[in-house]
């Protein structure tokens, strides 16, 4: 007990104490940086080939989860023009239900379905909404990209959160012990130790968020928007409202890799802004606005809905979705929010 | 030359074809990039010809060996191909029968040179150096000009007869540049190729032509016409050729135009050589 009250530790004077504690918090965030930054190695793995089959839908999901895909399946209905949406952004209306939907596909059609005649566009993100239609999807894909190691894995999960435990109880037990020694000692001036280690547990929790995507999958994702990149301009162009003719372009491969589609998938629909398709940003932008459901999905949907879009889609941290997917705030979103 | 691996049809990559070209795979053999566009190539161009090559094997078409300047080869520019070659581990590389460079001025022309003796005692020269440095098979490429030497000692069949046989080179026969030359000078582009030692052409160059004023011109942005068509059935048919190339560089049509190019290609090349695209896929 006297070894316990009496050594240099439970003895340091208070503000060198703060220092030493300080310089412990600042150390383990560093060491768990550097894990974090090592413990992902599938950087060394080989990068998967671009199948020239490539699946937008599988990639919206590789960028973020079941929002993107919704999004994704949405304007492919949209281009398909079986859906359209109010004049108020407000809501989704279905269009042609006269128009048969053998050709659609599976994902699509349960949108459809899910759909019926109208819906509110808050409903997609919602829950209990689309994204509950669409999560036997959202596991397949998950399932297909773990097993190609392209999103972090439960497994290198399980390993970090053991580094970031340890690092956690090592500095509660350091200020837990010179809290309870100085009480002991007598003194209780211990208000600033305790701030200390409440914001060393925020600290450690900020450093240990690991991103969802891996580092295989963002290289991936990387070769699919530099493989893909004058597909999206050329596109864009295509359909921008700048030119004279100002009507919805028809699909041009209806049982294909659809370019503006696949252009969607892979940069997501910021790239929207300023086509015929506009009105697909302003009504997600709209309805994540006044969504109460997602934190971060404003923030996608200020990034779809800027003026400024095609700069932004064209920036690689918001294409590439990898700040939004590694950030803490935005992990429920997916790869939109890189550009808020 | 005889023992070169078959690689097929294929496209000149150019980034405005990027996507495409990701998109129809199946429908591509093998890509001709341009070297120099890789020299000293930035994060961006050298991440684009990993991909490349992760996808496609690639053959390596140089524009400034400058292969018949008197001065020699530049040793900077050979350096750098060499350093390509070894990334991209092609089955050939290729350059022009030409000269770009003049005192070590870049000219920024493919150039024709008089076919003299002396001219081929400069490209053998060159040739030597650029062998001795990359260890793979090379092979020339004739290029359309709109002057002929009076002081040319010899045809230009003659000259790339000697020059192959010489160096011991392989020949890339753009079958445009033939045409085209044909065309401007009157000559029989048939007696062309009886003077031309077909065993040794390894690969095809072609696209279409245009006008301007009297004389053709390979603008590399016209569709492949009937007459250029002939020109490289006939080869197919005559010769062994191990590839064939669209060379697109302006003027770029919808893709589907490209892969209508590339199947019409396949076709004569197919129906005159055991190679069989599916089967090698």
């Amino acid at each position: 007990m006297d070894l316990i009250l009496n050594n240099p530790l439970a003895s340091m004077y208070g503000p060198y104490f703060l220092v030493l504690y300080s310089v412990a918090i600042i150390f383990s965030a560093i060491f768990l940086l550097i894990v974090k930054k090592m413990i992902d190695s599938t950087d060394k793995l080989p990068i998967p080939n671009i199948s020239n089959n490539v699946d937008p839908f599988e990639i919206s999901y590789l960028r973020g989860k079941e929002e993107e895909l919704a999004r994704s399946v949405i304007f492919s209905l949209m281009q398909k023009d079986f859906l359209e949406f109010s004049e108020t952004k407000v809501s989704i209306t279905r269009k042609n239900p006269e128009a048969s939907i053998d050709r659609l596909t599976n994902i699509e059609q349960i949108t459809l379905n899910w759909l019926g005649k109208q819906r509110s566009t808050s409903e997609v993100f919602d829950k209990n909404g689309l994204l509950l239609q669409l999560e036997s999807y959202g596991r397949k894909y998950k399932e297909k990209l773990e097993n190609q190691q392209m999103l972090v894995n439960d497994d290198i999960r399980q390993k970090f959160s053991a580094f970031k435990w340890f690092a956690l109880l090592s500095l509660f037990g350091l200020g837990a012990y010179k809290v309870l020694a100085s009480v002991l000692n007598g003194k209780t001036n211990v208000m600033f130790i305790v701030i200390l280690t409440v914001v060393s547990y925020f600290v450690i929790r900020k450093v240990s968020t690991l991103p969802r995507i891996s580092k295989l999958g963002q290289v991936y994702l990387d070769r699919l928007q530099m493989a893909f990149s004058n597909l999206k301009n050329n596109t864009l162009n295509l359909y921008s409202t700048n030119k004279n003719n100002q009507q919805t372009p028809q699909q041009t491969t209806f049982a294909g890799v659809d370019p503006m589609l696949l252009s969607v998938g892979v940069f997501g629909g910021a790239i929207l802004a300023g086509t015929v398709y506009d009105s697909y940003n302003q009504a997600f932008a709209r309805s994540n606005a006044m969504s109460s459901t997602s934190s971060c999905g404003s923030s996608c949907g200020s990034c779809s809905s800027s003026s400024s879009g095609s700069s932004c889609s064209s920036g690689s941290s918001c294409s590439s979705g990898s700040s939004c997917s590694s950030g803490s705030s935005c992990s429920s979103c997916g790869g939109c929010g890189g550009c808020s | 030359m005889q023992n070169l691996k078959k690689l097929g049809i294929g496209i000149g990559f150019r980034e405005q074809f990027r996507a495409d070209i990701f998109l129809n795979q199946d429908k591509i053999d093998f890509l001709e990039i341009t070297a120099d566009h890789y020299f000293d190539a930035n994060k961006s161009k050298s991440e684009e010809l990993q991909m490349l090559k992760n996808h496609f094997k690639l053959i390596p078409h140089g524009l400034d060996l400058s292969l018949g300047s008197a001065e020699g080869i530049d040793k900077d520019y050979l350096e750098k191909f060499v350093e390509l070659v070894d990334e991209v581990k092609p089955e050939w590389f290729s350059d022009h029968i030409c000269f770009t460079k003049s005192n070590g001025i870049s000219i920024g022309h493919l150039a024709p040179i008089p076919y003299t003796h002396e001219a081929l005692k400069v490209f053998v020269k060159n040739i030597s150096v650029v062998k001795k440095r990359i260890n793979i098979p090379l092979i020339l490429e004739n290029i359309t000009y709109m002057v002929r030497f009076p002081s040319s000692e010899m045809s230009e069949a003659e000259f790339i007869t000697k020059l192959v046989e010489e160096t011991d080179c392989g020949l890339l026969l753009d079958v445009t540049n033939l045409y085209i030359n044909s065309r401007n000078f009157d000559f029989s582009w048939q007696k062309y190729l009886d003077n031309l030692p077909l065993e040794r052409v390894v690969q095809l160059h072609f696209v279409g032509s245009h006008k301007h004023g009297n004389k053709l011109i390979d603008g590399h942005s016209h569709k492949t016409e009937n007459e250029i068509w002939e020109v490289f059935r006939e080869v197919c048919e005559r010769c062994d050729v191990k590839g064939a190339i669209l060379e697109r560089d302006g003027n770029f049509p919808p893709f589907e135009e490209i892969l209508e190019e590339i199947s019409t290609a396949r076709n004569y090349f197919e129906s005159n050589t055991n190679y069989s695209y599916t089967a090698n896929k």
